[in-house]
């Protein structure tokens, strides 16, 4: 026997509280002999493993007391049936601050859990697929620019199947609009794949009928999704049915075969799809484009087997097509490999395209933060209401002092009224989530699954917070409160540092809601900013008619010139990008002056010579395009301003540029627009004609319509296209419209963050109208006096309302600064963003103080007009 | 009476509490057998094996004194009584009868 050093007390607590009473002496006396007798023999680390088993050898069933003797006797030991009693006497009594408490604590809850839900949904993207951890999507790396790109020519998926001779599989999947048929019915559909065959290896989505492992090997196989079985076939029994489908791109009527069901895709899956066409038709189909080094049209994915580092395939991978690549596209063309894990949030770098669903890594991460100040508002109201109580409670701890209570009973009794309040408002919490849950699907624009939710992570996170709320907001109070010493309780003198922690309590709370009114403030004024902000061109009454036929499409000029005598009509102009659009045409440039090393690409715009008067764009200098080119006419183009402040050109007309190698003579600068949204830039764009009918060709009719005839306009336009096209369902947007769907994300970024800023600002509003009451409560009697003595209402007023707007200004003091780093961050992936000037700190600063005083006006004026005798009189 | 047989881990532990005669409990009990026996048991199980010595009378125990050690808690000291000596008697005579007519079988380590 070395030290005496005793086992730990918990497991010997956990004999006591299990076994009979009469083994106590024997079984446990020994314990503590052995483990002094042990001691010197094993490590540290193993006596106590081999000390709990000692222990757990010592649970045998003729020692266990019945399970209810446990029960009781714990319930007994702890007094927990007489802490509740004393719990709901208490907090029954205080309705008032219970109630504040629970409405705070309920909602701040409440606005967690969404946050909670809203903030997993964003990371359990894609995470059904069982390889989730060994899936990749291919990228194509552009050493020139350092551009992450997701689209890939059709040749680079083919050749690294090839090169690993099927080890890896992948899986590549091509946009295509179609419109597919049931008799007379049609039924547009944008989410077709072209899909290669091993698309079932690599992902799970689990197919209804047929056989995945040869559903998208059939030439003209098409595999649908349930809701789109029963839209064209109204049943999912479908194998084996035919579908004639019409290919827009290609111009193609197919009859493809129905080769599988599958089931929907799920709502956190980024590949989101209703029809899925096998890759060898789709090949057929566009054999001269797949051929196409530069033709970027699929997105790839592959599983790696576990052997393989995703660092040496990548390698390997630039390395066999640095020598299988002609030389112009070695730079271009490079890979990385992206973990599945990170393509949903991490891909803001790339372009999208609308149909590419993406969030946004930084909302999960401003989010948390949001749920965090929610709750420690909520959590600081409690604190400070409790604090404040604790004057009138010192009376009751002084009289259980006296009678004999020690301090770690009275820790636990009011600990127990905590738990009490945190365990109601939980309760009322899940009854809000559980009522609220379709608005807030509808607010976060994402159909999260409830019962996605249900799992052991949630309900032990749950209990954590349960558990951390209860000791977080009823330690210190408890604290204080059993720290009475019974005689200063009975005296009922308050301490001056306790007024001083309080009001910093206070001040902090309202520092927390400045915190979150500044982020709504700026979120709003960024999202008001894109929503309101200047294209550059006339938005408004202008059309966008898409005309995603190639037959229709070599005949767009006439039907341009028909279109443009309609009435109600004023321009129609043809081109090759819809608007807002995504420039899926580039082509490589050179220029004069242009460092010789360097390749660049532009991107360009087909246009005709009504365009830039169609938009209401101003030419800055020369003239625009002369029509589609025709034999012996030089090819001419239009820059914008910006494509010259990349060239670093003083003076564009005249000058010669070179776009895939064809000389092209400048004869006109446009000023800037923005084509895509205001979310992005400008960029260098060439402006040039295309014939219609060529890949890059004009696809799209802008039309701009007078204003108050659109129906008339919109009418004609329809007539006009069933007699001339006929074969695809007439489409168009409203220009507007269009550009405003591209703020949906921030649409709802800045409702969630509105509606959750405005709960916390909310709650802390609570707390500080009880600590109002409160204050007045306590000083009534001296407010009282002063007005006998002769105060106006007005000084009475003051002095109250001194003491609240110190602290906020304090508050907002240490809040802003704070606010403005965090802001500057947020705003700082908007190449288009507001400044943070003094007009959003006055609105910040006016309403935080309006709300601040808002609050304590009507009860502090109420006390002020109070008539003194009334709280003199019982003195 | 039923259930007087003679465990052989019981025979063990109750030669070890004549033996030890006067100190005899868990601790003890644990130490002698490590040590003489050279065998590793957990405690409950020897307490298991003194329990069942005592409700077929071999033993008999009472509560000594605590100690620091012992966390303040008293040790059950376990003593032989007359019918456990003479169980430990039976089952020796049982086994040197045996012992007796054990033949030669050319082990070279029989004594």
């Amino acid at each position: 026997m070395s030290k005496h050093q005793d086992p730990p007390l918990w497991m010997i607590w956990l004999v006591e509280q299990l076994v009979r009473e009469r083994f106590h002496d024997e079984l446990i006396g020994d314990l503590y002999e052995w483990y002094h007798f042990k001691a010197t023999k094993y490590t540290p680390r193993r006596l106590r493993w081999r000390f709990a088993w000692e222990v757990f050898r010592t649970l045998r069933w003729f020692r266990l007391r019945k399970v209810s003797d446990i029960f009781l006797q714990l319930t007994d030991q702890l007094m927990i049936r007489n802490d509740l009693k004393m719990a709901v006497r208490s907090t029954v009594k205080r309705r008032f601050n219970t109630s504040v408490n629970v409405i705070g604590l309920s909602t701040g809850f409440a606005v967690c859990f969404f946050i909670y839900a809203f903030v997993s949904h964003l990371y359990s993207f894609d995470s059904f697929h069982k390889k989730y951890d060994d899936i990749y999507r291919i990228l194509r790396y552009d050493q020139e620019s350092d551009m992450r790109n997701m689209a890939m020519p059709t040749k680079i998926p083919e050749a690294i199947h090839a090169a690993y001779e099927g080890a890896l599989p992948v899986a590549s999947l091509g946009q295509d609009n179609v419109v597919a048929f049931r008799g007379q019915e049609q039924f547009f559909e944008s989410g077709f794949y072209w899909t290669t065959q091993d698309f079932f290896k690599v992902f799970d989505f689990p197919l209804i009928q047929g056989n995945p492992d040869d559903a998208l090997t059939i030439p003209n196989g098409v595999v649908i999704t349930e809701r789109m079985a029963e839209k064209v076939f109204g049943s999912t029994d479908v194998l084996g049915e035919a579908m004639d489908v019409k290919i827009y791109d290609s111009d193609t009527l197919l009859t493809m075969q129905v080769t599988g069901v599958m089931a929907n895709p799920p709502v956190n899956s980024h590949l989101q799809f209703e029809m899925l066409g096998a890759m060898v038709t789709g090949e057929q189909l566009y054999s001269w484009l797949t051929e196409l080094w530069g033709f970027f049209w699929l997105r790839s994915y592959t599983v790696l087997p576990e052997s393989y580092s995703a660092a040496d395939v990548e390698q390997q991978m630039n390395a066999y097509f640095q020598g299988h690549v002609a030389d112009e596209w070695k730079s271009h063309l490079g890979f990385k490999l992206q973990p599945l894990e990170e393509v949903f949030l991490h891909s803001g770098d790339m372009r999208l395209s609308p149909k590419d669903i993406a969030g946004d890594y930084k909302l999960p991460k401003i989010f948390t933060g949001v749920g965090l100040l929610v709750f420690f508002v909520a959590l600081l109201n409690f604190i400070n209401l409790s604090t404040a109580q604790l004057n009138q409670r010192a009376m009751e701890v002084g009289v259980r002092k006296t009678l004999g209570a020690v301090r770690s009973r009275l820790i636990q009794q009011f600990l127990t009224e905590t738990y009490l309040i945190v365990t109601v408002s939980l309760l009322i919490a899940t009854v809000i989530v559980l009522v609220a849950w379709p608005w807030f699907q509808n607010l976060s624009g994402w159909k999260i699954p409830l019962n996605q939710l249900n799992s052991l992570t949630t309900w032990l996170l749950v209990l954590c917070v349960w558990f951390l709320t209860g000791i977080l907001a009823g330690g210190y109070p408890a604290k204080v409160l059993s720290g009475f010493h019974p005689i200063i309780a009975f005296k009922k003198r308050q301490s001056r540092n306790k007024t001083y922690w309080r009001q910093g309590l206070v001040t902090t709370q309202i520092a927390l809601s400045t915190l979150m009114l500044s982020g709504a403030v700026i979120v709003f004024a960024q999202f008001r900013h894109l929503m309101d902000g200047d294209l550059g061109f006339d938005d408004e009454q202008l059309v966008v008619v898409p005309v995603e036929d190639r037959t229709a499409q070599r005949t767009l000029a006439v039907f341009r010139d028909e279109a443009a005598r309609l009435p109600g009509i004023d321009i129609v102009s043809m081109s090759g990008e819809s608007l807002p659009s995504q420039f899926n045409a580039t082509m490589s440039l050179q220029y004069e002056g242009q460092d010789p090393d360097a390749q660049l690409g532009i991107r360009i715009v087909a246009i005709d010579p009504y365009y830039f008067e169609a938009l209401g764009v101003p030419l800055v200098a020369g003239r625009t395009v002369r029509g589609v080119q025709q034999e012996g006419w030089p090819n001419e183009l239009v820059l914008n301003q910006a494509a010259l402040a990349v060239f670093g050109w003083e003076e564009a007309l005249g000058k010669e540029i070179r776009l895939d190698d064809l000389a092209h003579t400048v004869v006109g600068v446009v000023q800037d627009y923005y084509q895509t949204s205001l979310k992005g830039d400008v960029g260098a764009v060439a402006y040039l004609p295309i014939p219609t009918g060529m890949r890059a060709g004009p696809d799209n009719l802008i039309v701009r319509i007078q204003t108050g005839q659109s129906l008339a306009a919109l009418q004609g336009l329809e007539d006009l296209w069933q007699k001339r096209v006929g074969s695809i369902p007439f489409q168009f947007h409203f220009v507007d419209q269009a550009f405003d769907q591209y703020y949906k994300s921030e649409k709802h970024f800045f409702a969630l963050f509105g509606v959750f800023s405005g709960f916390g600002i909310m709650i802390a509003c609570i707390g500080l109208l009880a600590m109002v009451l409160f204050v007045i409560n306590q000083r009534r009697k001296e407010l009282s006096i002063r007005k006998v003595l002769g105060a106006s209402t007005e000084q009475v007023v003051t002095m109250v309302a001194k003491e609240f707007t110190l602290m906020a200004a304090l508050a907002l003091v240490i809040a802003i600064p704070i606010a403005y780093l965090g802001g500057y961050q947020w705003l700082s992936a908007y190449p288009n963003r507001i400044a943070m000037d003094w007009v959003i700190w006055l609105i910040v600063v006016g309403l935080s103080m309006g709300i601040c005083w808002l609050t304590i006006g009507y009860h502090t004026l109420k006390a002020a007009r109070a008539n003194p005798a009334k709280y003199l009189k019982d003195a | 009476m039923k259930g007087t047989h003679l465990g052989e881990f019981e025979e063990l532990i109750l030669l070890l509490v004549g033996v030890i005669n006067g100190n005899a409990y868990g601790i003890t009990l644990l130490e002698e057998l490590e040590k003489r026996a050279n065998r590793k048991v957990t405690l409950s199980t020897i307490h298991t094996a003194l329990y069942r010595l005592e409700e077929k009378g071999f033993v008999k125990s009472e509560m000594g004194g605590g100690s620091q050690t012992r966390g303040g808690r008293k040790k059950r000291l376990y003593e032989i009584t007359a019918e456990g000596h003479a169980a430990l008697v039976q089952a020796r005579t049982v086994r040197d009868s045996l012992w007796h007519s054990l033949p030669d079988l050319g082990f070279s380590n029989a004594t």
